[in-house]
């Protein structure tokens, strides 16, 4: 069902129990409650032969690889996942024109499925093309958000603003510091400015990931 | 669950993976993830150079640490002007010049301690270059340059040389004179950010 299909291409229908399952998929995605911790222990163990055991070469190449993806925004399955799994959690606001735009498309969709016949209970999937779909979903993510996240209420914010506003920047460390500084403890004053920039490097990298 | 709820979950779910692919450009392009390095409007992100740079400082400062317990002082210097006599940045940002301020500063009051009065001049110098803003850092410097005057001030006095010891004791004063005014200022300027007097 990831197989994007082009732009006017008849729309996939899924069989009633993919179609279940699948709303199931995006139900936990949206709203996930807490893991068995018996469960999380068992994934663990079907995940990793030995959890504590060094990773291998090819398991080194493979986190490269999802780095690399999750960085610059590539093709990767893993990070396709975290990405697809980081909007279901904690979507991102829409600009105004771009809501206006897709409901403007959404509207016009509704007009020409009005005039076609009754297909039954079946999901579209059509990730690239069905401009229905993304657009009318689209719509209601601009009023509907996850219970204990928010969205702002006039989420009108674009991307480019947002993103911006979460990144740490290169600063003085002085607000680090509240007296002044004692003779022979600078190696604390150090120890403080590396933990606290890498708290801000870490926070960096999840920003970019978009994962936080 | 109905087939129309069905439906709402999916088309909610499958806007949502299209927009985690595409976020929110006109054109429907995906709008790439921002790199870490990349500049923003504002200042340069935290990056990985200086995180680098960070903890090769701690490092240093530790092994200091270890160098000082030992009584070996020069080793403790050694190992501290690797740190600011190795280039690692050809602009460094704001953190890195504090940091190399703080390491001249330790290097001066080494030096002045092994009576090497001289190279701990040459140490202050380096680092008021660094820290040219009013913060605990130049302030932290100057106390350090009265340290100096005064350690040079005592030997000086011990070879009997009691003019240049005075000169220097002048001087030592005037460096903790200096270090005082700009402790105030860094607590003045401290206190109107958190909204109180100025």
């Amino acid at each position: 069902m990831t197989d994007r299909q082009p732009p006017g291409a008849a729309p996939e229908v899924l069989a009633l129990e993919e179609e279940h399952e699948l709303a199931q998929a995006l139900r936990h995605a949206w709203a996930p409650t807490a893991l068995d911790p018996r469960v999380n222990e068992r994934l663990i163990e079907l995940a990793l032969e030995d959890p504590l055991a060094p990773p291998t070469e090819e398991e080194v190449a493979e986190s490269v690889r999802l780095r690399d993806a999750l960085e610059t925004g590539s093709e990767h399955a893993g990070a396709d996942l975290a990405r697809a799994l980081t909007a279901a959690l904690a979507p991102q606001p829409l600009d105004q024109d771009t809501s206006k735009r897709l409901a403007r498309r959404a509207t016009a969709s509704e007009e020409r499925a009005a005039a076609e016949p009754e297909r039954g209970n079946v999901v579209y999937v059509a990730f690239g093309a069905a401009a229905a779909v993304a657009a009318l979903a689209a719509a209601v993510m601009l009023v509907i958000q996850p219970a204990g996240r928010g969205l702002e209420p006039a989420a009108q914010a674009t991307m480019s603003e947002a993103v911006p506003t979460q990144i740490a920047l290169s600063r003085s460390t002085s607000t680090l510091f509240d007296a002044k500084f004692e003779v022979g403890r600078t190696s604390s004053r150090i120890d403080r400015i590396a933990e606290a920039r890498a708290r801000d490097l870490r926070k960096n990298r999840y920003t970019s990931w978009g994962v936080r | 669950m109905t087939g129309r709820t069905v439906n709402a979950w999916a088309a909610v779910g499958c806007a949502m993976l299209a927009l985690a692919a595409g976020c929110s450009r006109a054109d429907g392009e995906a709008t790439p993830a921002p790199t870490v390095c990349a500049p923003f409007e504002g200042g340069t992100p935290v990056a990985p150079e200086l995180l680098a740079f960070l903890s090769r400082a701690r490092s240093a400062h530790h092994a200091a640490d270890l160098h000082e317990e030992n009584k070996n002082p020069e080793k403790a210097v050694a190992v501290l002007r690797k740190i600011v006599d190795e280039p690692a940045f050809s602009s460094p940002p704001i953190e890195a010049r504090e940091v190399f301020a703080d390491t001249h500063a330790r290097i001066a009051d080494l030096e002045s301690q092994s009576e090497r009065f001289d190279p701990a001049d040459e140490s202050i110098d380096a680092g008021l270059e660094m820290a040219r803003e009013v913060t605990f850092f130049r302030g932290h410097l100057y106390e350090i340059k009265g340290l100096v005057e005064e350690r040079r001030a005592a030997s000086l006095r011990k070879n009997g040389n009691e003019a240049a010891a005075n000169v220097s004791t002048e001087r030592a004063l005037e460096a903790f004179e200096q270090s005082m005014d700009i402790q105030a200022r860094v607590i003045k300027n401290a206190l109107a950010d958190a909204g109180g007097p100025p």
